[in-house]
């Protein structure tokens, strides 16, 4: 019976020293940004993407972005604050991607403006008699 | 005390064990397939990223970042959050290629607005090149303009100088000819075989001399002529004889000799036909060809 309770009380131990640890590394991996912070970190970032045109540039990302965003304040009102992290960090990417995505899409449209702007400024060129 | 609590441990363990299997299990069991292949896709995306040598190039961080979250996906604890992880690893990817698309396109902006201000700077030095043509091409146009208004007004200049002649020679019967002004002294000039010339051919002459001195420029080609009487050869002879006399008076009122070529032709250009003595008369004579400037007098005698 003694060795049963002993046996028992190992077990115990490592049994919380197993949860111990899972929270340390829990705390961890949520080091340094709270919840909260990674929310304001997506707002930013939707912030931005709009400001960059991404709602016409890049609309699916955009609004991806905007649903987490508003997915993630539901879950931290809620309690769940994993949850309205990994919604945070979603939106977050979504909103970069969106503004990186309208960034390019911009930047395409000056290639090809210019493109033509040369092809029209080589026409002008080869019409004058030389 | 102490047996209370380890009895209490011992109720609480019949709870808890089951529990801690459960998640044990759970965990060994390993992620649930939506988690692997939401990570696949991640891979697939993030290799697709690596693989492209602008996105290594241009978007390193960018697809640093990538990997960074594909490896916590990779080790994730439990499924949720390998979806969570791959998720935002594909997102990362995603970011880097489109990032690198963007400086790509970038560049090409800065290469392309050299390229366009090269071109405009091109156009205007074409344009003002153009333009420095057209000016040019305006003043030939203006030279020309004057050039043909001084050739206009010279021709008409001429045309003047040479009514001018025709009217002072009108007194000497002068005809403009193919060969210049001709004209001839006198009706009756020469007796029958004589050269010598009869006083209205004198006065006649003198007149040529005047005009000769006051244009010292036009020269003369005298051709003497005879009718058809007698030999070629005593005509030719006479004939030379008369076109000297018209010669020798011109010189004796001032003319200078160098200007003055003489030619005999005999009976060979006839005037009008020999048929009468009246005619014959008139085939008795001398001709002088007035020479436009610069016209060398042998040039103009006939063959």
């Amino acid at each position: 019976m003694n060795g049963c309770r002993k046996s028992i009380q190992i077990l115990i131990l490592i049994f919380f020293a197993k949860g111990l640890l899972l929270s340390i590394g829990c705390a961890t991996a949520n080091w340094p940004l709270t919840s909260t912070q990674k929310i304001s970190v997506g707002e930013k970032a939707v912030a931005e993407a709009k400001a960059n045109n991404a709602a016409i540039e890049a609309p699916d990302a955009l609004k991806s972005a905007e649903e987490k965003l508003s997915q993630a304040k539901k879950e931290f009102a809620g309690g769940w604050h994993r949850d309205a992290s990994r919604f945070a960090e979603e939106a977050a990417v979504d909103a970069d991607y969106a503004r990186a995505k309208a960034t390019t899409e911009k930047d395409k449209k000056t290639v090809k403006e210019l493109m033509e702007n040369i092809d029209a400024l080589r026409q002008e060129i080869d019409r004058q008699p030389k | 005390m102490n047996l209370v609590t380890w009895k209490a441990a011992g109720r609480g363990l019949g709870i808890l064990l089951p529990l801690s299997l459960i998640f044990l299990l759970a965990v060994g069991c390993g992620p649930s397939k939506m988690a692997k292949d939401q990570l696949e896709k991640a891979r697939k995306t993030y290799a697709q990223a690596k693989a492209d040598p602008d996105v290594t190039a241009l978007a390193p961080i960018h697809l640093s970042d990538a990997e960074k979250a594909i490896r916590e996906a990779e080790h994730a604890g439990n499924s949720e959050k390998m979806i969570h992880m791959s998720y935002l690893a594909e997102r990362k990817a995603q970011i880097a290629m489109t990032v690198a698309e963007g400086k790509k396109a970038e560049e090409n902006i800065r290469k392309l607005n050299t390229q366009t201000s090269e071109l405009i700077a091109q156009n205007q030095k074409l344009d003002l090149q153009r333009q420095l043509e057209a000016r040019r091409a305006q003043m030939a146009a203006e030279q020309a303009r004057r050039a043909a208004q001084m050739e206009a007004e010279a021709a008409a200049k001429a045309k003047a100088d040479a009514d001018k002649l025709m009217k002072e020679l009108s007194e000497l019967k002068a005809k403009q000819t193919d060969r210049g002004i001709v004209l001839t002294i006198g009706e009756v000039l020469f007796a029958f075989g004589k050269a010598d010339l009869s006083s209205k051919a004198d006065r006649n002459v003198d007149k040529l001399a005047e005009f000769l001195k006051k244009y010292p420029n036009r020269n003369v080609l005298i051709e003497g002529h005879t009718d058809s009487i007698g030999s070629e050869e005593y005509n030719l002879d006479l004939s030379q004889r008369r076109a000297e006399s018209v010669k020798e008076k011109l010189v004796g009122d001032g003319v200078g000799p160098d200007r003055i070529t003489t030619v005999g032709y005999g009976k060979k250009y006839p005037a009008v036909s020999n048929d009468t003595e009246a005619n014959r008369a008139l085939n008795r004579r001398v001709e002088v060809i007035i020479l436009n400037e610069g016209v060398d007098a042998e040039t103009q005698i006939r063959k």
